[in-house]
């Protein structure tokens, strides 16, 4: 009723309230005596609701008496319309308690997540946990949702509702060890709006999800991998976690991938495609990132894949890249000056004299120099590679 | 009505929300001067002031480390004199919390609100009416089937101030009665509430510093022993803070508040009684302007 009276009040005074209202503080005492004089479920579901509806947070403590004694007397009620209105009783005074952050409610609301035979008052009660951040539930809500995840439940309706629940309350909580479920969730045997849900929250989890990250990268397929370190990638997590992620992916990108298996080499590639692309942006130049980039330069699975590792090589810029562009230099001079050339070979000495170029490594200046002078090169090489070399100059 | 300090704290607004003359925008259509130079007495004069209303337009909640929890978005006519509607939105829910809807009569009197759930079905109606003088007379809910689960009544003294507060179950049985009490200078003193059978259930008694400065309100069990109190720190007219205490007068909570130049309301920050923030609110606003004609003496 105070509802009405912030709304009405508004009406007559042509302006809008804040949040709370007037008249607030008898109309708490008021409801909170007729809740506990009301001996019938319908009444005090009505006093509860005009208790939330005031919109002031004094109500909280009675929320929380209201929540211990609604799990302790749930056998109370035994008909079909007792049954329903009690769920939506809870469903009610779960939705306040979170309002309110009343933390001294949890032990309570996840006894309605465990005893509650109604899936959506468990699944407001997960919320309220989320809501008020109970940091403590955010292990057993995990372990929930991943045991939720792994098949159909028997009433698949009533998965989806808790399902939906221990997202929302892990995104809430945003703690680190929600990270893994509710990527699972993304994935899940749930309906599209659950799993496009979880994907769109998963980013709210944890600013840093490296440590789950790593452990998707090195147990799941390509497919998960990729999605996971896009995750990792778009996140705020630390640059230098960014990129130690990403040399791990690429490095398990070519580790893992099967040449033989065309459809996983390809699912791979695009891996280690965002492995790298990764490694450009963040400037990575990190030696340990030389091998696996020069990797994908050599043994590639397209010409994206090559183009893309010999680019992180110039990034990277360390002695340790700038030898190896060099070594990659002189072989396609090698094959050039043996009458091999051809279209992928001028567009891969490209690609390694802009990487080149990238490196400022006095180290690759010499093959420069040579490719410059290699007169069996196209017109286009050669005028890279003498552009390359005023760079050093 | 009732303490006004509180009462604007609990609405969100600073006093000078109320009304505020900014500015003459015409002339003053004044009297001819008189011809004799001797003095005259005050002469009535009209002029065309612009009045500035604050109209809340969304409220943010957030947690301590700055993310958001909640926020409402609050939506008026073309006019920004009528709230249509009301919803409440958690940013990591796909559908709105909770929708309100107003709905008025064709002469623009607030019938009733229309509360939905999450799910977009409709949970609770209220119905209202009120006096001839604007004030509400009565409230009525019911759920989506139309039955009834409560109602109240409210009786006014003749200057406006609301006397009782009658509360009913949805059988339409008494439940409660809430009485009000007055001073001379229509300051609320007494909140007596009573249940059923008319026994006093507790009571408020409302206190004010001589010089403005505090509001009180101390929260009587029925045999008359604290159970708590608010104290609301007013600077002109605004409440600046709002205190929360224990029977043992230590403080529970508070609550701290920021202002705009028209008075509104623009930050509430509740912080818990070691002073470590629990909740921050912002509010945000549209200017509505109205022209209104002023009388004055010159």
């Amino acid at each position: 009723m105070k509802r009405i009276s912030i709304m009405a009040l508004t009406a007559l005074m042509l302006f809008a309230t804040g949040t709370s209202a007037l008249f607030a503080d008898e109309m708490t005492e008021v409801y909170r005596l007729i809740y506990q004089q009301s001996t019938n479920l319908q009444d005090r579901y009505n006093a509860v609701e005009n208790l939330i509806a005031l919109d002031d947070r004094s109500v909280a403590p009675i929320l929380v008496g209201a929540i211990e004694e609604l799990v302790r007397t749930q056998d109370n009620y035994k008909t079909a319309t007792d049954k329903t209105l009690y769920g939506r009783m809870v469903q009610l005074v779960a939705k306040g308690l979170g309002k309110y952050k009343a933390i001294d409610s949890a032990p309570f609301l996840w006894n309605v997540v465990q005893q509650v035979n109604d899936p959506l008052a468990q699944s407001e009660a997960l919320i309220a946990l989320g809501q008020m951040r109970a940091l403590d539930y955010a292990e057993r809500i995990s372990k929930m949702l991943s045991d939720l995840n792994l098949t159909p439940t028997v009433d698949p309706d009533a998965g989806e509702k808790l399902a939906f629940g221990c997202i929302i309350a892990l995104a809430k909580i945003k703690d680190v060890q929600g990270f893994a479920p509710v990527f699972y969730a993304s994935d899940a045997w749930y309906s599209q709006r659950v799993r496009q849900l979880a994907l769109q929250l998963l980013p709210d989890i944890t600013v840093d999800p490296t440590d789950p990250v790593t452990t998707l990268i090195k147990n799941e397929g390509p497919v998960k991998k990729a999605k996971a370190l896009k995750l990792e990638v778009a996140s705020a997590a630390p640059v230098d976690r960014k990129i130690a992620t990403a040399i791990l992916a690429l490095s398990i990108g070519h580790l893992q991938s099967d040449p033989n298996r065309l459809t996983e080499a390809k699912n791979f590639s695009d891996f280690r495609k965002i492995a790298l692309v990764a490694l450009i942006q963040l400037g990575a130049k990190d030696p340990a990132a030389v091998d696996p980039e020069l990797k994908s330069f050599t043994d590639g699975f397209d010409t994206e894949e090559k183009l893309l590792g010999i680019q992180a090589l110039g990034v990277n810029g360390t002695d340790a890249a700038a030898k190896v562009i060099a070594s990659q230099l002189r072989h396609l001079n090698d094959d050039v000056s043996n009458g091999l050339l051809d279209e992928n070979r001028t567009r891969l000495a490209r690609a390694a004299i802009a990487a080149a170029a990238a490196t400022r490594n006095p180290i690759v200046r010499p093959m420069l120099i040579l490719i410059a002078n290699t007169n069996q090169w196209s017109g286009s090489v050669l005028n890279d590679a003498n552009a390359a070399l005023k760079a050093f100059k | 009505m009732l303490g006004i300090p509180k009462m604007l704290a609990k609405a969100g607004l600073g006093a000078t929300a109320l009304v505020l003359v900014m500015s003459c925008a015409s002339a003053p259509k004044s009297a001819p001067k008189p011809a004799a130079p001797a003095p005259t007495a005050p002469v009535q004069k009209e002029r065309t002031v612009t009045v500035r209303t604050p109209v809340l337009v969304k409220e943010t909640v957030f947690y301590p480390d700055g993310l958001v929890d909640t926020y409402t978005t609050y939506t008026y006519d073309d006019s920004l004199n009528r709230l249509l509607q009301k919803t409440t939105f958690d940013p990591t829910r796909p559908d709105f919390i909770e929708k309100v809807v107003s709905e008025y009569d064709a002469n623009g009197i607030h019938t009733d609100d229309l509360v939905y759930g999450s799910d977009g079905s409709l949970k609770v109606r209220h119905d209202l009416t009120w006096t001839p003088g604007k004030l509400l007379a009565s409230e009525k809910g019911q759920d989506a089937k139309g039955i009834p689960q409560f109602s109240s009544t409210y009786a006014y003294d003749q200057a406006g101030n609301r006397t009782e507060w009658k509360a009913f179950d949805g059988s339409g049985a008494l439940r409660a009665t809430t009485t009000y009490a007055f001073d001379s200078n229509k300051h609320l003193m007494l909140i007596e509430m009573r249940n059923a059978a008319n026994a006093l259930t507790g009571s408020i008694k409302v206190s004010y510093a001589a010089d403005g400065s505090t509001e009180t309100w101390a929260y009587l069990h029925a045999d008359g022993s604290p159970e708590k109190s608010e104290v609301s720190i007013l600077k002109n007219g605004q409440v600046l803070r709002f205190e929360v205490r224990r029977p043992d007068n230590s403080l529970a909570e508070a609550t701290d508040y920021t202002y705009g130049p028209d008075g509104e309301r623009l930050t509430a920050v509740l912080s818990d009684a070691a002073g470590k923030v629990k909740e921050k609110r912002s509010f945000d606003y549209r200017i509505r302007t109205d022209q209104k004609v002023e009388t004055y003496y010159e």
